[in-house]
């Protein structure tokens, strides 16, 4: 047999792909020749490089990253009238794909020509009716990639991230402030910010379901990887009207939620609602019956098994 | 399938979002580790990990049972991460000066240029050799790189890396023997 075809068989061995009886045969040959018993300690060699040369990550972070972004596009595909899916409609508008031949000082001039004319007018924002301060802003471009550079046809195209440091001042009842705060819930990487959101959303004083509000506050109370921030977004949905959505949320929560005082949070959320003239359904009922029998917490196996002697409905 | 899949994907079908997580928190941190061993970048690992899911959401409808939720799944970011090879030659990075935007001159620019994070954040060895090995497997065609990224990093076997790409077997190994070959002449240096 050729020792090209050995090569190959060899190959195969090393990857753990060759039937059993095709392995025996194969080293049983490469013991009994010089040549192809090099080959398979050459290759053993290259195939042991290879995997210590595989590339590490933070994986953890990136997938939590990574999932976080995933729920936000979701969230704006399906509110797609917000504020936020405008401005960066406005960023992405044919205003900032210029026709251009030259060089990044181009690049640079006609964005410092933008971005200087588009703030000629010190008090009235185009995007935000709240601005207090719109003079000088600070607007940071990063992450510069060109999709097309080929500049024979006369154009190119590029993508970039543009942050603009704005202020805005509003009452929290306003629903625009609110759909803000809803973007800081879901979007914020501090779990700081994050809490300070649904705070000002707590203290709303006329609490209105503003489309998109509760949204951002069942997924901040299901998902958000802070134990804190999952509290508090749940106490700010216990202060609104109870309903489907909510006693599904605090289900969620009782099952699923590592940290205790979450899962007590949600049972004294649903108690309430009970107690207040919410019906106890089979789902209700079935959770109750799984934590009492599954929880290691024994409050929250006292108050389950209250409801379900009857106690508190 | 497994039971709970198909619970899952009919509810997710039908715009159950809390069904889609539940699903594809299943199978996402695989998806996101192939596109980092397949890219080498975070940054297009987590571009490819949205438009792998963002087509699973808008197509989970039209999902019709006929294979594995995983298979075509896999099958979707296989294709993700090949045409995302393509289009990315055409893509450059650009180095960013930083610009001082404290200058009292009225004709400054009003904004800051903030240097662009180019170099993703890698942890391998800094050795020679694995920054050949990295440049070598980088001039692999995009199919000989998926899959050899599939195999020796992922560990797939040959059967299943056919049955992800929607390759024919015997096509998965010739890749795999042309990547092979031709990293051993391109690293030939270190093994003399």
């Amino acid at each position: 047999m050729e020792h090209k075809i050995y090569t190959e068989k060899i190959t195969l061995l090393l990857m753990g792909e060759l039937p059993d009886n095709e392995a025996k045969a194969l080293t049983s040959h490469i013991e009994s020749c010089k040549e192809c018993g090099e080959e398979f300690e050459a290759q053993k060699a290259f195939f042991s490089d290879i995997e210590n040369s595989t590339p590490q990550f933070n994986v953890e972070r990136i997938l939590s990253d990574s999932r976080r972004n995933l729920r936000n596009s979701i969230y704006e595909m399906e509110y797609s009238g917000s504020i936020w899916v405008r401005i960066r409609n406005f960023f992405s508008s044919p205003v900032f794909v210029p026709a251009l031949t030259g060089s990044f000082g181009m690049v640079a001039g006609i964005l410092v020509g933008i971005f200087f004319f588009a703030h000629k007018s010190p008090n009235v924002d185009a995007l935000f009716s709240n601005v207090v301060d719109g003079k000088e802003p600070q607007t940071r471009i990063t992450n510069v990639r060109f999709s097309d550079s080929d500049t024979r046809d006369g154009n190119i195209t590029f993508t970039f991230d543009a942050y603009k440091r704005v202020t805005i001042s509003g009452s929290p009842d306003d629903p625009e402030i609110q759909k803000l705060l809803t973007f800081s819930i879901l979007n914020e990487k501090n779990p700081g910010t994050r809490l300070n959101s649904i705070n000002l959303v707590n203290d709303s004083y006329d609490k209105k379901e503003i489309a998109g509000v509760k949204e951002a506050l069942v997924s901040a109370a299901k998902n958000d990887e802070n134990p804190g921030v999952r509290l508090q977004a749940l106490k700010t949905l216990a202060a609104l009207q109870f309903d489907n959505e909510i006693k599904k949320t605090c289900l969620h929560v009782l099952i699923n939620d590592k940290v205790p005082g979450n899962r007590i949070e949600a049972i004294n959320t649903l108690v309430k609602a009970i107690e207040s003239g919410f019906k106890a359904d089979d789902e209700i009922l079935s959770v109750f019956k799984n934590r009492l029998e599954q929880e290691d917490n024994p409050y929250i196996k006292i108050r389950a098994k209250s409801v379900l002697d009857g106690k508190d409905l | 399938m497994v039971q709970d899949n198909y619970n899952l994907i009919k509810m997710a079908a039908k715009g159950d979002k809390d069904a889609f997580e539940a699903l594809i928190k299943k199978y996402d941190r695989k998806v996101i580790t192939l596109a980092l061993k397949y890219t080498r970048s975070e940054e297009d690992a987590k571009d490819i990990y949205q438009e792998v899911f963002i087509r699973v959401y808008k197509n989970i409808s039209k999902f019709e049972f006929k294979s594995e939720f995983s298979t075509w799944l896999f099958r979707i970011t296989t294709n993700v991460c090949l045409s995302y090879i393509e289009n990315s030659k055409k893509r450059q990075t650009v180095d960013l000066l930083e610009n001082n935007a404290q200058s009292d001159d009225e004709d400054a620019p009003a904004f800051e240029i903030a240097g662009s994070d180019l170099n993703p954040e890698m942890q391998m060895g800094n050795s020679e050799l694995n920054e050949a090995i990295r440049h070598a497997v980088d001039n692999l065609s995009a199919k000989q790189k998926l899959v050899f990224t599939m195999k020796h990093y992922e560990g797939y076997k040959l059967k299943e890396i056919a049955e992800l790409t929607g390759l024919v077997e015997g096509t998965v190994k010739r890749y795999l023997f042309d990547a092979t070959l031709k990293m051993r002449e391109s690293l030939k240096q270190f093994y003399n």
